[in-house]
């Protein structure tokens, strides 16, 4: 009964970092050049290792890159001149709970997908200014030319 | 022609004082053969061919001339009028007015009142004329010849002017040899302009520009263009989405589910296809544009994550001999990569209950855990699941002993 217990605390505290809003969905792996991570509001160089959240706005200056790694192993990169807004992540797989939507303003980027895509293809989808994709592949590229 | 009479007449009377003589038959058609005399002692109108009138003894009478007088008194300045008659009376020049059309507009028409108030010409008709000198001859059509002749430098001059003042759209060739097509809306309508050469003014009025002014007018910029087009056309940079060949295995697809290219399905590798919201031209990325476009995003990639998976003894969360070797290629592959951030998670198979399970698939995530914060190995973040039963790697039925079942995977990334 107390180990039960003992289990069940635990668990509650695994999903609290599972699901708290400012509860890192995954971290920058390379950086080139000025890119910038903006999370709730406070923008902060990005370095390897920099969490990203839902909600962070991924930024690359001139010549500047920028790869990061999901939770649920979904790659992404950017080349120069790229924002990008992570604006729904969820990935709670025995739950059945499974979203990646990100933003694509300008720039471009390089998707490899992870786990969300592999247990529900129709969660992935990227916005652009003209219009959303579905991303039901395992490579996928976008490129926004900016107005 | 009472004109050209009188004035022979004139000359009769200056040649000889003593008669007056009307000649027989008139040169000319419908001349008038009509003679007014006024003298002391009065006046006195001959109005026959033929006859004679003396204006000495015998006052206001008249006879009857015979042919040899005649021939003698006159013969030789008949002969010469008829002589001069013969080879053409020289046209006498008018002051005219003319009514003309242009294709710019209407026809219109002209009023033409005479400053004594006993002339009014309406023109209505086009190349239709009147006289503006006096003489009250009913308007008549003039030939193009004789305008022409009056009016030819002063019509050029206004076909200069309205052409080099008129604003007009053209459809030229294009350096490359080929044309379009130019679909012009105004006022009047819409014009479709399909032939090199042709042009239409902005009022929507035809025109027709001549070779040599529109090499006057777009000379210049013909140039510029070609010039252009010979140091080459920057290259247009699209919006597009793309999918490619996978490391992760079957490509898939995209789709567009909104905008211009909705509907869209990419599904072969390097199928693209423009998202710029004016286009839905679908192309294949070639290797010299992905480069471009994708040569930084793509070396900026981060390692591929990896899953590797641990399994267990039934209702065990004890590692076995041969997990203890994969944990060398586990420790290896965090150490390559940048901030490596690992998610161990722990299954059971279906014997016994959730509770049992879940306690046990947490136990197992732990145990793993402890191997590899034991190892020393940096690591930005370990996160630790546990699914008890849910998440078979095999499906089975409750209460059924499975291997596959019984493990933990662990991606690094």
């Amino acid at each position: 009964m107390r180990k039960n217990l003992f289990f069940a605390v635990l668990l509650f505290l695994i999903s609290l970092s599972v699901f708290a809003d400012s509860a890192p969905i995954g971290y920058v792996k390379t950086v080139k050049g000025e890119a910038f991570v903006v999370n709730e509001g406070k923008s902060i160089r990005a370095v390897v290792a920099t969490p990203i959240i839902e909600g962070s706005i991924l930024k690359t200056g001139n010549n500047a890159s920028l790869g990061i790694t999901f939770k649920d192993n979904t790659v992404m990169s950017f080349g120069p001149n790229t924002e990008l807004t992570v604006d729904e992540y969820l990935y709670s797989p025995n739950k059945g709970k499974l979203k990646l939507a990100a933003s694509l303003a300008k720039g471009t980027l390089s998707y490899l997908s992870g786990a969300i895509a592999k247990i529900k293809p129709e969660a992935v989808s990227v916005k652009t200014p003209t219009g959303t994709i579905g991303v039901r592949g395992t490579h996928f590229l976008v490129r926004v030319e900016p107005d | 022609m009472r004109f050209a009479a009188s004035l022979l007449v004139f000359g009769l009377l200056t040649a000889c004082s003593s008669q007056i003589v009307v000649i027989p038959g008139a040169p000319l058609e419908g001349a008038s053969t009509s003679v007014n005399v006024q003298s002391e002692k009065g006046d006195y109108t001959l109005n026959e061919q033929g006859y004679g009138f003396y204006t000495g003894f015998v006052p206001n009478t008249r006879y009857r001339v015979d042919e040899a007088d005649l021939k003698r008194d006159f013969g030789p300045s008949i002969d010469s009028m008829q002589e001069i008659i013969a080879a053409g009376l020289p046209e006498i020049p008018h002051s005219y007015v003319v009514l003309l059309h242009h294709k710019s507009g209407p026809l219109g028409s002209l009023l033409f009142d005479s400053a004594d108030g006993s002339m009014h010409h309406l023109l209505d008709q086009p190349a239709q004329a009147a006289f503006i000198d006096g003489y009250p001859d009913k308007p008549k059509p003039v030939d193009g010849g004789q305008l022409q002749r009056d009016f030819g430098p002063a019509l050029a001059a206004l076909r200069d002017t309205l052409k080099t003042q008129r604003s007009y759209l053209m459809l030229l060739e294009s350096p490359d040899g080929s044309a379009s097509k130019v679909l012009f809306h105004a006022r009047q309508g819409a014009t479709l302009l399909e032939n090199v050469g042709e042009s239409i003014t902005l009022d929507g009025l035809p025109h027709d520009a001549e070779q040599t002014l529109a090499e006057t007018d777009f000379g210049a910029s013909k140039e510029a263009t070609k010039k252009i087009l010979d140091d080459g056309l920057p290259k247009l940079s699209h919006s597009y989405a793309a999918i490619m060949e996978s490391p992760l295995g079957p490509i898939g697809e995209a789709e567009i589910l909104e905008g211009q290219a909705m509907g869209v399905i990419l599904d072969q590798p390097g199928q693209a296809v423009i998202i710029d919201g004016y286009s839905n031209k679908i192309f294949t990325l070639d290797e010299a544009q992905y480069q471009r476009d994708f040569g930084a995003s793509a070396e900026a990639m981060p390692p591929l994550p990896v899953t590797l998976t641990l399994y267990f003894k039934s209702g065990s969360a004890k590692l076995t001999k041969d997990t203890l070797a994969i944990m060398q290629v586990i420790l290896e592959e965090i150490r390559k990569r940048p901030a490596a951030d690992i998610t161990i998670s722990g299954f059971t198979d279906t014997v016994k209950s959730d509770q049992y399970n879940n306690q046990l698939s947490l136990q197992r995530s732990e145990a793993v855990a402890a191997l590899i914060r034991k190892s020393g190995v940096p690591l930005q973040e370990i996160s630790i699941a546990a699914y008890g039963k849910d998440l078979l790697a095999i499906q089975t039925p409750d209460n059924t002993a499975e291997e596959m079942n019984r493990r933990v995977e662990i991606s690094i990334r």
